[in-house]
């Protein structure tokens, strides 16, 4: 118990000096960036009109309808912010990381007693948490001012949901930097696999496309808001294991992968 | 100390792109289209919610209908009630989380066509202000810790 707790007090350590060796210009253009652009009117549906409902009167007879399809609007966010991480992964990784390697920082760190493993996973949790954070801030302010209030379970669900594409993005971008060691590389290759793999996907399946790339938050919206509210239990089948793979499997794989490569096969001159 | 930078620069970036947007969403007008047609003696409802900016509404139908715009806040407050075949309207949304009614009834006995163009224009008043604190409070407590780191580099080097 005690030795888990050094190692437990190591690790926030690690990620406190992690923390205050990121730049501030780089925080600055990412905190900047993801601002604008979740609250871009063209991404953002809060400066427009938000259509809750009709009625209509004829023959004595009234119909009510209530329009609920702006509250899956965050959906539309999310799926806007993917590339966007994509592109910010790659650069916080590639200075964080990549870089590391280059000028020989990542040599002097390790000669201080501290685990391999450690090092790079504090290194992505810090990337992980600003890129998070600085995405989930605007989006949270997005879903308020649609109307979604800020007591109401939906907006915890949505920012849980949100962690699933920021996982994705920097699992990539730690994969190639780990792997590759350059910035360059390191920076320009994340954003264009993403594209890449969307598009091999889009043109291959269109119906996979869809599900793994613009239903899929929808679907486990849905299903989590379910689950909570024990509405009923949701059904496992295929496209939940299509979604399952895609989104959670594969990051968390890419993310031990280069874990044990960089703890165990890595050579560092 | 570093870590105190960090927060600050983050707070202070965060507020200034808080601006940026504000001043970005201000200066593109959001458009909206809707066309209904009527039938005898109907009454159509569409229930909006606006942000706080000037909408302008303009109405174009093939005969007169009754045209009545009204937002509810615990009871009905009329902004708009004409019979007309077409006008254009401005309106001050006040606040975002109203209920706006566009009202437009039929009473002739022919089916009449109607169209609705909706501009949103100009600054949302909220975001305005949120973003005139955040800046404000965000600046003032960069004043502070640069006042302070100041004050004690003067007090160690007098040291």
């Amino acid at each position: 118990m005690l030795r888990l707790k050094a190692t437990f007090r190591k690790f926030i350590t690690l990620l406190a000096w992690e923390l205050e060796e990121i730049p501030y210009l780089l925080l600055g253009t990412i905190v900047f960036s993801t601002t604008i652009y979740v609250l871009y009117p063209g991404v953002s549906h809060s400066a427009g009109s938000l259509r809750i409902g009709e009625l209509i009167e004829r023959d004595s007879l009234k119909f009510k309808a209530s329009i609920q399809d702006y509250l899956f609007y965050p959906s539309l966010i999310i799926d806007a912010i993917e590339p966007l991480a994509a592109f910010l992964a790659g650069i916080l990784f590639a200075t964080n990381v990549a870089r590391t390697f280059e000028n020989k920082e990542l040599q002097t760190l390790l000669t201080c007693p501290v685990k391999r493993t450690h090092v790079i996973l504090s290194k992505f949790c810090v990337n992980y948490s600003i890129l998070y954070i600085s995405s989930a801030i605007p989006f949270l302010l997005d879903m308020i001012l649609l109307g979604i209030s800020s007591l109401s379970l939906d907006i915890y669900i949505w920012l849980l949901i949100l962690a699933f594409p920021i996982l994705f993005a920097c699992s990539l971008a730690i994969f190639i930097s780990v792997t590759l060691k350059m910035s360059a590389f390191s920076a320009v290759l994340p954003p264009l696999i993403y594209f890449g793999l969307s598009k091999a996907l889009d043109t291959s399946s269109e119906k996979t496309y869809m599900l793994l790339y613009s239903k899929w938050d929808e679907k486990l919206f849905k299903a989590i808001q379910d689950w909570i509210t024990l509405q009923s239990v949701p059904q496992i089948g295929v496209e939940f294991l299509y979604i399952f793979l895609y989104r959670f499997l594969l990051p968390v794989l890419l993310l031990a992968f280069s874990v044990i490569y960089f703890d165990k096969i890595l050579q560092l001159d | 100390m570093r870590l105190i930078k960090l927060v600050i620069v983050f707070f202070l970036t965060f507020s200034i792109s808080l601006g940026v947007a504000t001043v970005i969403r201000g200066l593109i007008p959001e458009e909206l289209t809707s066309g209904i047609t009527l039938l005898p003696y109907e009454s159509y409802t569409a229930i909006y919610r606006w942000p706080p900016r000037f909408v302008r509404i303009e109405l174009r139908s093939s005969d007169k209908i009754i045209f009545q715009i009204y937002y509810t806040n615990h009871e009905n407050h009329t902004i708009i009630e004409k019979y007309t075949d077409r006008g254009l309207f401005t309106i001050n949304v006040r606040q975002r989380r109203l209920n706006y009614y566009i009202l437009m009834q039929n009473t002739l006995n022919k089916s009449v066509n109607v169209n609705l163009y909706i501009t949103f224009y100009g600054f949302e008043k909220d975001f305005v202000h949120l973003s005139i604190i955040l800046n404000t409070l965000s600046i003032s407590i960069s004043f502070v810790y640069v006042y302070l780191s100041i004050k004690r580099s003067n007090i160690e080097s007098q040291d």
